[in-house]
């Protein structure tokens, strides 16, 4: 079956992304298909590897993007990314999935450990500091910003874990920065 | 799912005193296969044979090898036995089967995406709501209506109603396809994008049309040509 | 790396794009939702209403219009069995109007798909039902008072239904309708000109045989389910 949308995404292409959301939110379909076209790979990419079940995946991305269409006008141009923006709307919808059905065993969730934040940066230095079993439970809380009950879900693990981890890992970055 | 071949076999179906259809042998499919013949010459009532509409008097319909209708046949007893495994064909069949009536089948006081996704639940298509919704959009996509999901179809023109009905065949990739007059009340863009879509899915799909026109019939490519005559097969080729 | 990853994006966008072209579900739909009837039987049955809303409409007036208008010189009884006696009719009437190629226009659609036929018809049959029960028993409870009679028509409503279903498979929806329309008529009528008790029909034996219409009816509806399957346009 043929798409139009293929030549819109074109047309489309100098429009910034807060731009295209601003489109969304005065009820332009076709900017709601331009902005997903633009982002819904990384999302589904950056999903997977929080979460092996692609049809947890699919559903998330799904629900993304339907809270998009109904929430664009809340999205406010503070020069943020539109990306950084979708991705905390994703998340939220991922944690809302798993919720919603018991999870599986954390390691059958985590199909392969996120990469470290680009070298350089502060993130990365941050968790370049901790044991890798903390890493998990720094990025979802300190660079995600969920809250602990939140990434106790994410990670299917129990909130008291998810909080003494985070405690530890306070610990060893003031002892380093000491 | 692969393109079906349905065969007919002796089959008869009466219509009050005037009318019988009477195919003695006849395979269709797989590909594009044209049905002609003029007004009452058993084009739809054989459409609806293969639609699973309308039960043969006589004789047996097989889809897919599989017996589908078996006129119960009084001499031959087995044919009670055998009841389960048809009724299983059947549905089978109805499961990969998309149907378009000669006839406005839509009804006016739904919306256009009620109406398709409406058809879609009885046809059991989708293994979620979701997947099945998403179905529907695909196939109001193809007819060219997904702007008009909302509108009534009371509010449509015959042309667009006629799409809506359309898209309720279309919809989710039926390997069986049984158009009675598709090309009816559209207009040359329209036809035009109706022919695109029939030759796509021509590949993987067995895909019966009936029409008037036989200009248009030429340009499907149609593998088969079947013409009708006062309820018999006047030539199959 | 990811399987699929390009055919699962067309297919979300899909499903993103439907939900929000498709019109928003109605009232009706979202009350069965939520009461955890599953989404595909909620879409098939929220579609009858919509396409009966004008007959619904017409009986809850004619209802409402013989609660309130009967004759002064009537006693209560005889208000009261004019009620009863139309109460079963209505489902019989909106089977009549749900079923058939004249009132749906899908109806040969929806035989070709593998949705049961027998399923479909009782689906319908059940929403029809329910909602001309909801309308009769409004307009009974505005009719004079007579204790336990003003619900003497379920049971008579259930045998009227289950016998139009049953000998509708055969001779046809309408045909089987208009049938029994009459012969519950026709029967009430005679049986309180007979016993010179306008309510007789709806005491005791009337209720008991009711049951047992009922019964028989349902038991030779599903025996003859494979009528269901296959639509006779002769």
């Amino acid at each position: 079956m043929r798409r139009r949308t293929d030549t819109l995404v074109r047309v489309d292409q100098e429009r910034s992304d807060a731009a295209v959301v601003a489109a969304i939110a005065t009820g332009d379909r076709r900017a709601l298909e331009t902005l997903y076209h633009r982002h819904a790979r990384m999302l589904m990419v950056r999903l997977h590897r929080r979460c092996g079940d692609p049809e947890l995946v699919d559903t998330a991305v799904q629900d993304t993007f339907l809270a998009v269409w109904r929430s664009a006008g809340t999205y406010r141009d503070t020069g943020g990314e539109v990306g950084a923006w979708l991705w905390t709307i994703a998340l939220r919808k991922l944690i809302d999935q798993l919720r919603r059905r018991p999870a599986p065993s954390p390691s059958a969730t985590l199909p392969e450990p996120e990469p470290l934040p680009a070298p350089g940066t502060r993130a990365h230095d941050l968790l370049g500091r901790l044991p890798a079993e903390l890493h998990d439970v720094v990025r979802s809380v300190y660079l995600d910003g969920l809250t602990t009950a939140e990434a106790a879900v994410l990670l299917g693990i129990p909130q008291g874990t998810v909080k003494s981890r985070l405690a530890r890992a306070r610990s060893v970055l003031q002892e380093d920065l000491r | 799912m692969t393109a079906p071949t349905v065969h007919l076999d002796g089959v008869v179906v009466r219509l009050g005193e005037r009318f019988t259809l009477a195919v003695d042998s006849l395979t269709v499919g797989p590909g594009i296969t044209v049905v002609q013949g003029a007004n009452g010459s058993g084009k739809s009532t054989l459409l609806r044979l293969l639609a699973t509409v309308v039960a043969p008097d006589a004789g047996r319909i097989t889809v897919a090898g599989r017996t589908i209708a078996a006129a119960a046949d009084p001499a031959d007893r087995s044919g009670r036995a055998d009841r389960p495994a048809v009724d299983a064909a059947l549905l089978a069949t109805r499961r990969r089967l998309g149907y378009l009536p000669q006839h406005d089948s839509v009804p006016p006081r739904l919306r256009v995406f009620d109406h398709v996704d409406l058809v879609a639940v009885m046809r059991e298509l989708g293994s979620d709501a979701r997947s099945r919704r998403a179905m529907v959009h695909r196939a109001l996509v193809a007819v060219d209506l997904d702007d008009l999901g909302a509108e009534r179809c009371g509010r449509l023109s015959g042309g667009q109603r006629r799409r809506v009905a359309l898209a309720a065949a279309l919809a989710g990739g039926p390997t069986l396809l049984v158009l009675d007059e598709p090309d009816a009340s559209l207009d040359a863009d329209q036809i035009g994008r109706l022919t695109r879509e029939l030759t796509e899915r021509a590949g993987a799909a067995t895909i019966v049309v009936a029409t008037h026109h036989a200009a248009w019939s030429t340009t499907l490519h149609p593998t088969q040509r079947i013409q009708l005559h006062e309820g018999h097969v006047r030539r199959a080729d | 790396m990811i399987p699929d990853l390009d055919a699962r994006l067309a297919h979300n966008l899909d499903v993103v794009m439907a939900e929000i072209d498709a019109p928003p579900r109605g009232r009706f739909e979202r009350l069965l939702l939520r009461a955890r009837v599953p989404e595909p039987t909620a879409r098939l049955v929220a579609a009858t209403p919509t396409l009966r809303l004008a007959w619904f409409v017409s009986v809850a007036v004619v209802l409402l219009f013989a609660a309130s208008a009967g004759d002064a010189t009537w006693d209560d009884t005889g208000r009261l069995a004019v009620l009863l006696t139309l109460a079963p009719l209505v489902p019989v009437v909106g089977v009549a109007l749900a079923y058939g190629s004249g009132a749906d226009r899908a109806h040969e659609v929806s035989v070709a798909a593998p949705l049961s036929g027998l399923r479909l018809v009782l689906l319908r049959t059940a929403t029809v039902l329910g909602a001309s029960a909801a309308l009769t028993l409004l307009g009974v409870l505005a009719a004079p008072s007579a204790g336990w009679l003003r619900l003497a028509w379920l049971l008579p409503a259930a045998a009227t239904t289950a016998t139009t279903l049953a000998v509708g498979s055969r001779l046809g929806m309408r045909t089987a309708a208009g049938l029994v329309g009459t012969g519950w008529t026709v029967l009430v009528v005679v049986i309180a000109q007979a016993s010179g008790d306008a309510a007789a029909p709806f005491r005791a034996i009337g209720q008991l045989v009711s049951l047992v219409v009922s019964v028989l009816a349902a038991v030779a509806l599903v025996t003859s389910r494979r009528r269901l399957e296959h639509w006779d346009g002769r």
